[in-house]
């Protein structure tokens, strides 16, 4: 492992923060060619420094109790009244039953300023939809659900003991809380997913239904044949659709972009590489016909996190050498 | 927004970065209490007078300059060096059985990593945790610190470089993980 000139860590710093300029990523680049295989990895090196790093929680912060400090600090801010839509009986209700309320409605979290939420009440069961982007949602055992936008959960409030059971539509990546005693269960309209404790994503799109599981264990089961199903484990990818399952391979992590900002491309195809920046972004990318038959072959190493989609298209074309038009509202890459 | 979204608006901010400021003020006045007690205090200020802040992005910036000014100001009036531990799942009592194998290695990456943050010289840190921690721009970070984005680019540069000195020692324990 060389020594490697000031500057270029402080480049590699900027790449990482997504502020270097074209110049700065050519030099980079440069400098990684001049001896590949020691200094990419002494790239990687930086690169899981500053990923992890930038967790959420940072590494080792569960010294401090969030949870005990919020009920602390609720104490001591001056809550106002609210109108409730849900239960308008509260407004005279005694003052503690009020924060109660508000502790309640408070664990649905709201993520980014243009999103909105909604709910209605029945039967202590209560539908989420993510409006205008991506929402988190806290349930009651612990278990977290981020529902990509455009997608609907339903579940209750508060799960009654030894029943944990919601349902989706849309997309989803679910964060569940162990609890042996009590299986958590995800209905979609075609099939049930059953677990225990675990983190997995789920995609609903017309009747087919994709589940890829990040940690522990789930089972797929058709809703009309509960006999019919598979079992998951962490790194597997299965559809289910019009009652058979299909195996899925999984490429990357870029499914998860919506979730964490993050596109990761390891020698990737550029076709592919475009499949998962128009998931991302939106349908904003293309190929020009001729480069369509050789797009599998020219390969793109690149990492992106939260980063603005003009800023991705200069340093895939950067690296591949390739050039990009506009037309109408798309971004299109051709040979020079 | 509604007094009821700007509370749930409240509580999400508090959630997401309560910890990481807990952290951040602990590696520089060196006292759990004392850091819990500066970023709770942080936060109602926020709630009592600046809630026009609580929907905006520049919130986190707030938030951030406010611990970083209230922690260096108790340090100082003690008089200490920032040399600080941070606080490590070993020793607190709620050390969980997390003893799911495939996550040690990480773990063990993940403590080392967190040693070498607390073995960085003071400014270097403060600029890495600024930006790593606080989601801070080089600029906010320059502005913040009165310092120039150019000093920011060096020191989270000889950030990296110090910290990789900590990662090839877990490489080391631990190699599979890194392929």
């Amino acid at each position: 492992m060389g020594e490697s000139e000031d500057y270029i860590i402080d480049i590699i710093g900027k790449q990482l923060n997504g502020t270097a300029t074209a110049s700065e990523l050519q030099q980079l680049e440069a400098w990684l060619n001049a001896a590949p295989s020691q200094r990419r990895e002494e790239y990687e090196a930086y690169k899981q420094i500053w990923d992890e790093s930038g967790r959420s929680p940072f590494p080792g912060t569960d010294a401090f109790d969030t949870r005990a400090a919020w009920e602390r600090i609720d104490r001591q801010m001056k809550v106002p009244k609210v109108q409730s839509s849900v239960t308008p009986a509260l407004e005279p209700a005694p003052k503690k039953q009020i924060t109660r309320w508000l502790l309640v409605a408070a664990a649905i979290l709201v993520l980014g300023v243009g999103s909105f939420w909604l709910y209605k009440s029945i039967n202590g069961d209560r539908t989420l939809t993510a409006e205008t982007d991506n929402l988190v949602v806290s349930l009651s055992d612990g278990s977290v659900v981020t529902l990509r936008k455009g997608a609907v959960l339903s579940y209750p409030v508060k799960f009654r003991q030894g029943q944990r059971s919601v349902q989706l539509n849309g997309q989803a990546f679910f964060d569940i809380q162990k609890d042996a005693r009590s299986t958590f269960s995800v209905q979609t309209a075609t099939s049930t997913i059953k677990v225990l404790g675990t983190s997995f994503f789920v995609s609903i799109a017309s009747d087919t239904v994709n589940v890829t599981v990040i940690s522990g264990k789930i089972r797929l089961e058709d809703r009309e044949n509960v006999e019919s199903y598979v079992e998951l484990s962490a790194d597997q990818s299965v559809g289910l659709a019009s009652h058979r399952f299909v195996k899925d391979s999984i490429r990357n992590t870029n499914y998860l972009a919506w979730k964490t900002g993050v596109l990761d491309f390891d020698n990737e195809p550029l076709d592919e590489v475009v499949k998962d920046l128009n998931s991302y972004y939106g349908d904003s990318v293309s190929l020009a016909p001729e480069l369509v038959p050789v797009a599998s072959t020219i390969k793109v190493t690149l990492h992106f996190n939260k980063e603005s989609l003009s800023r991705v298209l200069e340093e895939i074309k950067l690296t591949t050498g390739l050039n990009s038009k506009e037309e109408e509202n798309r971004t299109v890459f051709f040979h020079k | 927004m509604t007094a009821d979204e700007l509370y749930q608006r409240f509580r999400l901010v508090f959630e997401n970065y309560y910890s990481a400021l807990c952290q951040y003020s602990l590696s520089i006045t060196g006292q759990k209490e004392v850091s819990e007690d500066i970023v709770q205090e942080v936060f109602l200020k926020v709630w009592e007078t600046k809630k026009d802040l609580i929907p905006r992005e520049e919130v986190r910036f707030y938030l951030f300059a406010s611990v970083r000014n209230n922690s260096m100001g108790y340090q100082s009036k003690l008089r200490r060096v920032s040399i600080v531990p941070f606080e490590s799942k070993e020793h607190t009592q709620t050390a969980q059985e997390d003893t799911m194998e495939y996550e040690s290695e990480q773990k063990a990456f993940r403590e080392k990593l967190v040693e070498g943050i607390q073995s960085l010289p003071p400014k270097c840190k403060d600029v890495f945790l600024l930006s790593r921690m606080g989601k801070m721009s080089y600029q906010e970070i320059a502005d913040h610190c009165g310092i120039s984005v150019k000093t920011v680019e060096n020191q989270i540069g000889k950030a990296l470089k110090l910290l990789r000195a900590f990662v090839l020692a877990v490489k080391l324990l631990f190699p599979l993980f890194f392929f």
